[in-house]
């Protein structure tokens, strides 16, 4: 069963043609990844899928419920997750309170009331640190409960990148969309993420869009995936098979081969 | 999922972060200090300390639209004017009590937030300081119009006898002792804001806002409750500030006066609502220090040149050598001293190292 479906979405910005007709399917539980080479659009893919942008053409289903006009929080509340290329953390806040900001859409006020006028102050106090305990859960499932009480400022690259992966896996998402995990992460890092990701979608089941640069971390962990260049789709496929078709080569590595040599 | 997670333990490690008995000797000594400058028959003091405590509930607000929400406000001092004028106009034309018209001062204030906020949350940083500036202009241009209801530029005479719930409040340390209570239930109302859902929501909204949207922030909602929160702390702030002046006029909510709340912002330091809390004493008792300093010193300068140079040269020197404020240097302090001293792990270490150079 299908999770996402985008059919020919089209977006420009002033005269640049950003994705020009994209129509990708994501698959329940499955590892996909987008490959292409800078400005060929995979961000923008992500950000229309996420309604920061709005798309100028075309249709978004996410759970076969079209979300192409609905605003960022909903779709959000919706169970798409975002894992940014840039770290987008509060860098003021510490590691557990970001993580639990990430737990927004899954907090509301009517279970604390209930519990509250039914006298059930043992609940109660399971629900006032509901957020905090799931949050530190996540910690603990990413290996980082030490860092719970630092400042993110202070946090090394790769934590920082763990930190907001769990951020995002603390609501318990149903897709997330994960932009650019490895970059600039080096060898042994890469490692640990691909096996990570391999770990989520095992654990929680949870779909994993990525997109991707570092080929070899594709190969290791997607089921399935696209290749674009210039805002349009050039291939898919098994991994393997698409990074053998010609056009797909010609895009990474810039023109014709035998030209250069 | 796997975890390994146990419950007993962390809540152990919970309890042990958060030693809440600090907190009782904290609130009772306002009240002690009260009683003492009562005995002492200090009715200046008492009055200063009264002013501290109006700009204490008027700074928590503050905190919490431009500290933690990071909604930057110069018409603080106009949320206040509204808060105070209402109130003012409560009891005078319509013979309400206390409570109801402190708390119609409030509701007011954050009413007419929201229509401000309606046109400002769209707006960023010095944008949206310039149209809270715009605000400013037109609350105290508003309070000279309006002559029928607010009295123009005579101003208007409170009251400072009061009744809360059955009690009569007529002497200045009874007033006090309100005012603290006050204080009080607005410090507990904050901090407890800054550690649910809503205050991480705010943090979000300042530090990130398109992470805040991704993860189910709705941003134009939450800049609306930053703006009716402060600005209700605001309003009742300013039906006390009429209480304690005993007089309302236009001279006092001018623009100048909310970038006076700024200074005591960035001095305090934003985000923690205790910095605030520090920063509003802080530069409510500075023309008390200026003039005792003055007399030290012996300076033959106005007190009032004095005092705007000193406002200035604070300020700046807080942005260029402090700029999370006093209770930013206090939270380094202590995070200086729990590294280094008294954490077990650290000095074993140190044993270690001493052992063998």
């Amino acid at each position: 069963m299908e999770i996402l479906r985008t059919e020919n979405i089209e977006l420009s910005f002033g005269g640049l043609m950003a994705l020009g007709g994209i129509s990708i399917e994501v698959e329940e539980k499955e590892i996909l990844a987008v490959v292409g080479p800078n400005g060929a659009g995979k961000s923008t893919l992500f950000n229309c899928i996420n309604g920061i942008y709005r798309t100028d053409r075309g249709e978004i289903c996410f759970c076969d419920e079209n979300i192409t006009r609905m605003p960022t929080h909903r779709i959000a509340a919706m169970g798409v997750g975002r894992i940014f290329q840039k770290v987008e953390l509060f860098p003021n806040a510490c590691v557990l309170e970001n993580v639990m900001v990430g737990m927004h859409t899954k907090l509301n006020m009517g279970p604390l009331v209930k519990a509250f006028l039914h006298g059930n102050f043992r609940k109660l106090y399971q629900l006032i640190y509901h957020a905090e305990n799931e949050a530190y859960q996540i910690l603990e499932y990413l290996g980082i409960t030490k860092f719970h009480n630092s400042l993110v400022a202070e946090l090394p690259y790769g934590i920082k990148k763990l930190v907001e992966i769990g951020r995002a896996l603390v609501a318990r998402p149903k897709l997330i969309l994960l932009d650019e995990p490895a970059v600039g992460m080096n060898a042994q890092e890469k490692r640990q993420i691909a096996k990570l990701i391999l770990d989520i979608r095992e654990d929680m089941g949870i779909t994993i869009f990525l997109v991707e640069h570092d080929l070899n971390l594709v190969l290791s962990v997607a089921d399935r995936m696209y290749a674009m260049d210039a805002g349009l789709l050039i291939a898919s496929g098994e991994p393997a098979s698409v990074l053998k078709e010609p056009n797909v080569v010609e895009a990474f590595l810039g023109g014709d081969l035998n030209v250069v040599h | 999922m796997k975890s390994r997670y146990v419950h007993e333990e962390r809540d152990e490690e919970r309890d042990m972060a958060r030693n809440l008995y600090w907190y009782i000797p904290l609130m009772i000594m306002p009240f002690l200090t009260g009683y003492f400058l009562n005995e002492m028959e200090n009715s200046y003091w008492i009055y200063l300390l009264c002013l501290v405590g109006v700009n204490i509930i008027s700074m928590v607000g503050m905190d919490i639209l431009t500290g933690l929400a990071g909604q930057l406000s110069l018409g603080h001092a106009s949320f206040m004017a509204i808060g105070g004028y209402v109130y003012a106009i409560a009891v005078n034309d319509y013979g309400l009590q206390f409570l109801p018209a402190s708390l119609l001062g409030g509701i007011s204030a954050s009413f007419v937030a929201i229509f401000l906020a309606l046109l400002a949350c769209r707006l960023e940083y010095l944008y949206l300081a310039i149209a809270t500036m715009g605000f400013a202009f037109i609350t105290e241009e508003m309070i000279l119009l309006l002559k029928t209801v607010t009295r123009g530029v005579e101003g208007m005479a409170v009251s400072s006898s009061i009744r809360v719930l059955g009690f009569e409040v007529t002497s200045k340390i009874e007033f006090y002792y309100l005012v603290y209570v006050i204080v009080i239930l607005a410090i507990v109302i904050g901090r407890r804001i800054l550690n649910t859902k809503l205050g991480r929501a705010f943090i979000s909204i300042r530090d990130s806002d398109t992470a805040a949207k991704v993860l189910g922030v709705n941003l134009f909602q939450y800049k609306l409750l930053a703006f009716t929160i402060g600005a209700f702390y605001a309003g009742v702030a300013g039906s006390l500030y009429g209480i304690t002046i005993g007089y309302l006029g236009p001279s006092d909510f001018t623009v100048s006066a909310s970038i006076y709340y700024l200074v005591m912002l960035v001095v305090g330091g934003m985000g923690y609502i205790y910095g605030s809390v520090s920063g509003a004493i802080a530069i409510t008792l500075l023309p008390e220090i200026i003039r005792y300093g003055k007399d030290i010193i012996g300076l033959a300068a106005d007190i009032y040149d004095l005092q705007a140079l000193m406002y200035g040269l604070i300020m700046l020197v807080f942005i260029v050598a402090e700029p999370t404020g006093i209770y930013g240097r206090w939270r380094k302090i202590r995070f200086y001293w729990k590294a280094f001293p008294f954490n077990k792990e650290q000095k074993q270490r140190v044993a270690w190292i001493r052992r063998w150079y």
